[in-house]
């Protein structure tokens, strides 16, 4: 049997293939660091597709789509397992849209999206690394520069 | 409902009814081919093509050139005016959103032209309005119908685009038309000179535009490296505030002035472009060689306007 070295859950949501050390950047942005369900978070496991991978193990809940859409912003080579009744019940990569919508903050402070109240639109130019181009000020972003909501 | 359009799904659509006119990177090769031959056949036209139409014209930062030659373009359509030329009167004062304002706007007129120094601010006034809006500057983002003048006034000089070797001159670095220009010209065979000091050099980001379209430039810090080789000299102002030392700014202003002997030290036939307003980039002993086209590159704003105008009302 498969060793185990982040515990496993009955019911919930486990989000594999994390870049490592981006793992606390995932457990952020989703919010899922003050939730008072079950999480566990394993980091540096040893992966064959990826050296070292990060995984987070969430019981309970499914992610909203918001949710997938900004993990596939931080972690886009993620794959998420529904896990039912400790079975995978569906397992999925994350895919990053050609259009990102709501999701990130324009990094331009003279940009529309800073100064009215709308949501944001990105065109994805880039997938890997991640370079996207705002729809209102047009101006491009590589991945250092993105801000996530 | 009317259709959304930008840089993504730019096609041939050669209907402009009901149509923004956002960005240059909205707007296809052969769409802007398209856009240059209407404007040359509106060059001595006037009539009443929009008789009965209302244009509003909003601009919420002072500008000369571009609000009046809308307004005139308009005027010389058979069509009427309504609008402000400063923010000083508007319910934006009073904390009303764009959105709104645009959505008020819009129940007056039968298309909006919008000069608002907030970026991207004219794609959220198309957004809103389901009249056709015309992006006459949006803050440092984009401002299509000076690129489509400029363009136009390139074919007038040159009878073409494809095959030129043009050079951009002076403040590169924050120069919104010469952005704007560059990016319109990577759907042409051109090769590009951009000549201007370090700290004022055209932005990585349109460079890299440039290299994904394959088009030839070159990087200089003076003329002479290039002049010989230029069909095309499209001058910008260099402004004093952009430098912190102002001892930088009375070196870099003399080796970038345009006078009778730059010409005469140049390839026979360059064009001198200019946006305007000019400071003492061009000495006025040019104004009066063949060279100078900058005052014609004015006027062609009136018959793209129409050009523009007549497109998307009709």
């Amino acid at each position: 049997m498969k060793e185990q070295k982040v515990p496993g859950i009955k019911d919930g949501t486990v989000i594999d293939h994390i870049p490592s050390s981006r793992t606390p950047k995932v457990l952020q942005i989703l919010d899922l660091a003050n939730i008072e369900d079950f999480v566990s978070i394993g980091m540096n496991l040893s992966s064959t597709k990826m050296k070292t991978k990060g995984i987070i193990k969430v019981a309970n809940r499914k992610l909203s789509n918001e949710q997938l859409d900004k993990l596939a912003v931080i972690a886009p080579g993620a794959t998420v397992n529904i896990i039912k009744d400790y079975q995978v019940k569906e397992k999925f990569k994350v895919n990053m849209k050609d259009r990102i919508q709501k999701v990130l903050r324009c990094p331009n402070p003279r940009c529309v999206t800073n100064v009215e109240k709308v949501s944001t639109i990105f065109e994805v130019q880039e997938k890997e690394p991640l370079q996207v181009r705002c729809r209102f000020c047009e101006r491009a972003f590589g991945s250092n520069e993105i801000i996530i909501v | 409902m009317k259709k959304l359009i930008n840089w993504q799904n730019a096609g041939n659509l050669m209907n402009f009814k009901g149509r923004d006119i956002i960005s240059i990177r909205d707007l296809s090769k052969a769409e802007i081919l398209f856009l240059l031959k209407e404007a040359e056949k509106f060059e001595n036209k006037r009539g009443e093509f929009l008789s009965g139409k209302v244009l509003a014209s909003l601009f919420f930062e002072a500008s000369t050139r571009t609000r009046l030659s809308f307004e005139s373009a308009m005027e010389q359509l058979g069509g009427k005016v309504i609008g402000f030329s400063d923010d000083t009167s508007t319910s934006i004062k009073k904390g009303e959103t764009l959105w709104d304002t645009i959505k008020m706007v819009e129940q007056y007129a039968d298309c909006i032209v919008m000069r608002n120094p907030v970026e991207g601010s004219a794609r959220l006034a198309a957004d809103a309005a389901e009249i056709p809006v015309i992006n006459a500057g949006d803050g440092a983002n984009q401002h299509p119908t000076q690129t489509l003048v400029d363009l136009f006034t390139i074919k007038k000089a040159k009878g073409k685009i494809d095959g030129l070797t043009i050079g951009f001159v002076g403040d590169l670095k924050y120069g919104r038309t010469v952005h704007s220009l560059a990016v319109a010209l990577k759907n042409f065979n051109v090769k590009l000179c951009f000549i201007s000091p370090q700290s004022l050099e055209m932005p990585r980001e349109y460079l890299q535009e440039l290299d994904e379209k394959g088009i030839k430039y070159i990087e200089v810090d003076k003329i002479e490296k290039v002049s010989r080789e230029l069909d095309v000299m499209y001058v910008t102002r260099i402004q004093k505030e952009r430098f912190p030392d102002p001892l930088e700014y009375e070196r870099f202003k003399g080796v970038y002035r345009i006078d009778r002997k730059t010409i005469e030290n140049s390839k026979k036939g360059v064009i001198i472009m200019h946006p305007l307003p000019r400071v003492d980039e061009i000495a006025t002993e040019v104004d009066k060689m063949p060279n100078a086209w900058y005052f014609k590159q004015a006027k062609n704003g009136i018959p793209i306007r129409k050009a523009l105008l007549s497109l998307v009302m009709k």
